[in-house]
């Protein structure tokens, strides 16, 4: 038998489900969905937050008997339950997972392989939910039982399972920049019962485990980042509890590993002092997988891919080699690149600085990493060409 | 030999108020001649090396002084330049109009606050400040290069300058916008990008007939536009980001549509549910997210972006279902 309670933070982009094929698990979410005030409480979840203050947030994951916050009468205010595991003789303890999968999240009712599956509240097989009215007592002998020992009724711990760090989770090829957690402690408690904790990655352990294994034991385990997401939520946790005392619980949780993905171009502004300068910074903002601008400052840097560069004009004498790769904490909402030529001695240039047209001058490729400011650190978000034109710069 | 240039180099992140806060004095100014000047490299930014890098000093003729006491009517500033290409430094020019954020190194010599990013290009002759606070008359001292500077040959010197102008944080006059000058469309949206930026949801509105189809004249204040619309997060802008999400423009679409899946609002999963149907795939992935952020029992309903790339039907068809059986279910 096992009894799931779930609280989550709102707040904190966190989803607690149950175990991968779990079928009470899976009609339980179906019920969350049409909750209305579910609904509401999860509009202010979503993975918007800009402000350190919300990463270090520590999160709630147990805590309410089952019907306790799955009514559309509970209010979005109030701790609310996400989602529950019927308590299930059958699996003595056991969540009904699979194991981690290899790669790719699998969706938790294989009912429509390959699409998104709207999880139903028509489960053939659901448990009743089930509420031990006679937890740790013993059951009454019946005549025909007379003599033999009689089955105690398992008893139900309730396990909390806590973020106390947050939920978050980034995975930066290495890097581990400030205020973007690459790994989060997890801590289980079940109401002071001495025990076992036993955690498994139950489905996408390729995007994070517990630092090289996908099963863990103790009250306090790290989660650490592996792999990007290729879904949300697709990393799903499990804690099962073995008391002294023969009670047993279990909790699960679902993460996201984030990681920066690609850089949106904003726009070019060249300010033109010609024909002794030009200065053009060309804007980018940096998103995740997802498509979410990253929440905070982070560190890039520029990997120039060829040196010397290419000589487009030819017969130029315009610098010859870049020296310093440049690196920077910026803000991925908007950040610039700048891309400048200048001279003391106009009258040198081949050719000259001009104050529009012209043709292009030199050029290389290289990339941008995000994630450290070491030159060629980081994750690999975007491959660009350096241009360098007679009137402007350019990213191509 | 040409002794200068640059290549692409990442400028840091700049909070206005904490380079402000950073700086004795804040002057708009003219830069005039080279003079000679003795000074460390080291002593101007921690990663110089004398070995690649040289203090440059100018004169520079001050304009007004929005913070601290410049004691004289001209300041000596020293500035870094590389000797070699590739150097991040952006030293001064002759004849060029600024505001700088400068520390005292070695008085009567000053050096910018931050000399590795551009110092903020002004125009002379500029009116007095009204407010005496400095961010304040930071702020006054910028908008007035906004409102004045040639949209043609100064363009970039307007968007550098509502740039600045957005990082105070400070809401603007929108009211001002109903002045010839803003008849303008680029000096129009610059405006409008730094009230957004100031969280002034109100200027969503105007910003609609600006985008109805593509607009070239105000593609230089998109940078600042963008990030402004979609960081967005007060419902009451929630109808007319509605309206963007239609905008020609597909960046501007995109910045709505990112901003509406973020934000708090009775009607965001109806809304989301008839962006599947936007013509642009930026807007509809944006849609499918917010839905999945919203409803995350739709398992797998929110991909990574390539996955989403490269089957989408497999993704919107779902969620419309999912629409269908919301509403059938809700139905007497």
């Amino acid at each position: 038998m096992q009894v799931t309670h779930a609280i989550a933070d709102p707040a904190a982009m966190l989803q607690l489900q149950g175990s991968a094929g779990n079928a009470a698990a899976t009609a339980l979410l179906a019920r969350a969905v049409g909750s209305p005030a579910r609904r509401s409480a999860l509009r202010g979840s979503v993975p918007s937050d800009t402000s350190a203050a919300t990463a270090n947030r520590g999160v709630l994951i147990v805590g309410a008997p089952l019907d306790e916050g799955l009514s559309p009468e509970s209010s979005p205010a109030e701790p609310e339950v996400l989602t529950s595991e019927e308590p299930t003789a059958s699996t003595g303890g056991q969540p009904t997972s699979t194991p981690a999968d290899g790669g790719a999240p699998a969706p938790a009712t294989p009912t429509n392989a390959g699409s998104p599956s709207p999880a139903t509240p028509t489960n053939a097989g659901s448990p009743s939910p089930a509420t031990p009215t006679n937890a740790g007592s013993p059951s009454p002998a019946t005549p025909a039982d007379a003599g033999a020992p009689v089955p105690a009724t398992p008893k139900v711990a309730h396990v909390v399972m806590m973020a106390p760090s947050g939920s978050e989770l980034w995975w930066f090829d290495g890097g581990n920049p400030g205020g973007y957690p690459s790994q989060q402690p997890l801590q289980a408690t079940a109401a002071g019962t001495p025990g076992t904790f036993r955690w498994r990655v139950v489905r996408g352990a390729s995007f994070a485990d517990f630092g090289g294994s996908a099963a863990a034991t103790g009250p306090t385990v790290s989660l650490v980042s592996k792999a990007p997401s290729a879904a949300l939520r697709d990393v799903a946790v499990v804690v099962d509890f073995t008391g002294s005392d023969g009670s047993t619980g279990t909790a699960s949780f679902s993460f996201t590993v984030r990681a920066p993905h690609h850089m949106t171009r904003l726009g070019t502004e060249t300010t033109n002092n010609a024909p002794t300068s030009y200065s053009t910074l060309v804007s980018y903002s940096i998103q995740d997988q997802f498509a979410t601008t990253l929440p905070r400052n982070v560190p890039i840097n520029e990997k120039w891919d060829v040196k010397p560069p290419k000589a487009d004009f030819a017969g130029t004498n315009w610098p010859s080699f870049p020296l310093l790769e440049g690196s920077a904490i910026v803000n991925p909402a908007k950040w610039s690149d700048e891309v400048t030529m200048s001279t003391s001695t106009p009258t040198l240039m081949i050719p000259p600085i001009l104050a529009s047209g012209g043709v292009l001058v030199e050029s290389f490729p290289g990339h941008w990493q995000v994630g450290q400011s070491a030159t060629g650190a980081g994750h690999r978000v975007l491959d660009v060409t350096w241009q360098f034109f007679q009137d402007r710069g350019a990213h191509a | 030999m040409p002794d200068g240039g640059s290549s692409g180099a990442p400028l840091p992140a700049v909070d206005i108020g904490s380079v402000l806060g950073a700086a004795e004095v804040v002057v708009a100014g003219t830069v005039g001649p080279p003079v000679a000047i003795d000074v460390s490299v080291s002593r101007l930014h921690a990663r110089a090396d004398a070995r690649y890098d040289e203090a440059v000093g100018s004169k520079l003729a001050i304009l007004r002084t929005l913070k601290g006491d410049a004691r004289a009517a001209t300041i000596d500033v020293a500035t870094l330049r590389g000797r070699v290409p590739g150097r991040p430094w952006a030293p001064l020019r002759d004849g060029q109009c600024l505001v700088l954020f400068l520390h005292s190194v070695a008085p009567p010599l000053w050096a910018p606050v931050m000399p590795e990013a551009p110092a903020l290009r002004t125009l002379p002759r500029l009116r007095a400040p009204t407010a005496a606070e400095p961010l304040r008359a930071l702020a006054s001292e910028l908008e007035q290069v906004v409102e004045r500077a040639d949209t043609g040959e100064q363009a970039g010197i307007l968007v550098e300058a509502a740039l600045a102008r957005a990082g105070t944080g400070l809401p603007v006059d929108l009211a001002a916008i109903e002045r010839p000058a803003f008849a303008e469309h680029l000096r129009r949206a610059a405006w409008l990008a730094i009230a957004l930026a100031a969280g002034q949801t109100e200027a969503l509105a105007p910003l609609i007939p600006l985008f109805a189809t593509t607009n070239p004249t105000i593609e230089p204040v998109l940078a600042l536009l963008v990030p402004a619309v979609s960081e967005l997060r007060d419902p009451s802008g929630f109808a007319n980001l509605l309206a963007l999400t239609t905008s020609g423009c597909e960046d501007m679409a995109w910045a709505a549509a990112y901003a509406l899946r973020h934000i708090d609002h009775p009607r965001a999963a109806a809304e989301l549910v008839g962006l599947l149907e936007s013509p642009s795939q930026r807007v509809r992935y944006q849609a499918v997210m917010g839905l999945a952020e919203r409803e995350p029992n739709l398992i797998d309903g929110g991909p990574a972006v390539q996955r989403y790339g490269e089957d989408e039907a497999r993704y919107v068809g779902p969620w419309r279902e999912w629409w269908h059986s919301r509403c059938a279910a809700a139905s007497p």
